[in-house]
């Protein structure tokens, strides 16, 4: 054992990998939270402008065939939602009644005499037709069919939900960029310390006549080893995060599927060896090119 | 193997500098194939410096200089290696790495340098050791080794890509009179197969034992003596 310990060669291109594995972990971890939490978004987005509705309201005294007429015109269109069949209900204006008296404990009825009310199409539309500017068209285009009176969505409710999941996702990305930044300047000084911790060994590789990409090489094997390690780690760390909020939040499978965890995995994967490969590669460039005296 | 006619080393016109005083200036001097050169001078005449200059350590900032057929004066750091291979440097802060054995630093050298078959690397190994006149000690440590085997197997690293010259400085600094006869005599065998030396030394007995032509570096100036006579004594 002992004499093992003595005769242990020090290898070119090893550096000490805990802070680094360490760090990119980190980044991969933001940088794959991010990606989860896109992922799950984009999911709840849809499904939360999905249950948005737009209501068209009807012009009185329609025919039951105007309707049906109504209803087809609208259901042909590419932005209705279909689940099955296509997501759109007549409430006919008793029934809003109904559902007015219902909320307000108030009959109308009794003081007016008459129900003021529409006969109303509530539709679903799809989520990739829910930036108002083409709510807008929908509404114009809507409103042109004879015998609707007006087209009507909440404008206020779609506009915040499109903007926070905009805003959660950037500064998701910012914080990606910030951890990324903090690996590539571990990782250069590390690199610093491993070549001033082997200079001797790097010196007499120069001075034998190596070439210097056969002095990166092992460097740069290196740190591609311990980018893949860190994104294997981050992985796990994401998929046990996943089973855990699983389990606290009901509801929350529904929105993931395997392609998508696929997908992220493997782009934090190919992620850690890249950042390890290029960020390396800049470090080793870097003091490869200063003599060797420089760093002493 | 060729027999050019042209010279391994040519400076001329050539000044070195350490930062930003000159050290030597019009330096002007050829070394042939096969010939074996001293160079002398005081500690800090720039005897390293120009030994830097021509294996491409130091910039080579004014003059001219070829050595083993690559223009150093602006040579691109990708072909540095390659001069490297053709050259044997064998320096005082080079040392073998004394956490591996012989056979394994000789690898090391080999490895870097571009060599794959296992087999040929072993024959090449034992050829260089014979060479220096070591038999079985590749598995050795160099520890284990005496201050003069331990030289001989410096010598045997630098002769592995056989190069057509070697820069030895001081080779003989830390050892004792008889084995630096050795050293030295073994330094004279690998010239006398047609291996050129350029050889900085201190020790004048050398030049009384061995004589070959003389570069001394006094006073900013390279002296040649196969041009000039000049006074040997004055420099330890």
């Amino acid at each position: 054992m002992e004499e093992k310990k003595t005769r242990k060669k020090r290898k070119l291109g090893s550096y000490p990998f805990a802070s680094v594995v360490f760090s990119i972990t980190v980044a991969l971890l933001v940088l794959g939270l991010f990606g989860w939490l896109l992922l799950h978004s984009s999911r709840l987005g849809t499904r939360i402008q999905e249950s948005v509705e737009i209501q068209v309201y009807l012009n009185k005294n329609l025919s039951q065939s105007d309707i049906t007429k109504i209803r087809t015109a609208i259901t042909s269109k590419p932005y209705v939602l279909v689940k099955e069949e296509p997501q759109i209900r007549l409430i006919t204006k008793e029934e809003a009644a109904k559902q007015f008296v219902e909320a307000t404990g108030e009959d109308f009825k009794d003081f007016l005499g008459d129900n003021p009310l529409r006969d109303l199409f509530a539709v679903n539309l799809k989520g990739s037709y829910q930036s108002l500017d083409s709510l807008n068209l929908i509404k114009a285009e809507i409103e042109k069919f004879r015998g609707v009176f007006e087209v009507e969505y909440e404008e206020s409710l779609i506009e915040s939900i499109n903007q926070n999941l905009t805003k959660i996702g950037f500064i998701l990305l910012g914080i990606a960029i910030f951890a990324l930044l903090v690996v590539i300047i571990l990782i250069n000084n590390t690199i610093k310390l491993a070549l001033f911790s082997q200079r001797f060994l790097i010196r007499s590789m120069q001075l034998v006549g190596a070439t210097s990409k056969f002095i990166q090489r092992p460097f740069l094997f290196r740190s591609m080893f311990y980018g893949l390690l860190a994104g294997i780690l981050a992985c796990g760390i994401i998929y046990g995060f996943t089973v855990y909020m699983n389990s606290i939040i009901e509801g929350l499978s529904e929105l993931q599927d395997t392609k998508g965890f696929l997908m992220l995995f493997s782009l934090i994967l190919i992620m850690g060896i890249i950042v390890g490969y290029f960020s390396s590669l800049r470090a080793i460039r870097k003091y490869l090119k200063m003599s060797l005296d420089e760093l002493y | 193997m060729s027999f050019s006619e042209e010279p391994v080393v040519r400076v001329s016109n050539a000044s070195i500098f350490q930062e930003d005083h000159t050290v030597l200036s019009e330096i002007d001097f050829t070394i042939d194939k096969g010939e074996f050169v001293y160079l002398i001078g005081r500690t800090g005449s720039g005897k390293s410096s120009l030994l830097k200059t021509l294996y491409a350590d130091l910039p080579l900032r004014l003059g001219h200089a070829e050595v083993v057929g690559y223009n150093v004066s602006n040579i691109k750091s990708k072909e540095v290696p390659f001069l490297r291979r053709k050259i044997g440097i064998i320096f005082q802060d080079f040392e073998l790495f004394y956490d591996r054995s012989v056979a394994e630093n000789l690898t090391f050298v080999m490895k870097a340098t571009g060599w794959k078959d296992p087999a040929k690397m072993k024959n090449r190994i034992a050829e260089v050791l014979m060479r220096v006149g070591l038999g079985a000690i590749s598995a050795k440590m160099p520890h284990q080794l005496s201050g003069g085997e331990q030289q001989r197997v410096v010598i045997a690293r630098a002769m592995i890509n056989e190069p057509q010259i070697l820069f030895a400085d001081e080779p003989t600094g830390n050892l004792d009179p008889d084995v630096s006869d050795g050293i030295l005599k073994l330094f004279e065998e690998i010239n006398n197969s047609g291996t050129s030396v350029l050889m900085a030394t201190h020790n004048h007995k050398f030049i009384e034992k061995f004589p070959h032509r003389v570069l001394k570096c006094e006073k900013g100036r390279v002296l040649d003596s196969s041009k000039e006579k000049f006074e040997l004594s004055g420099w330890y």
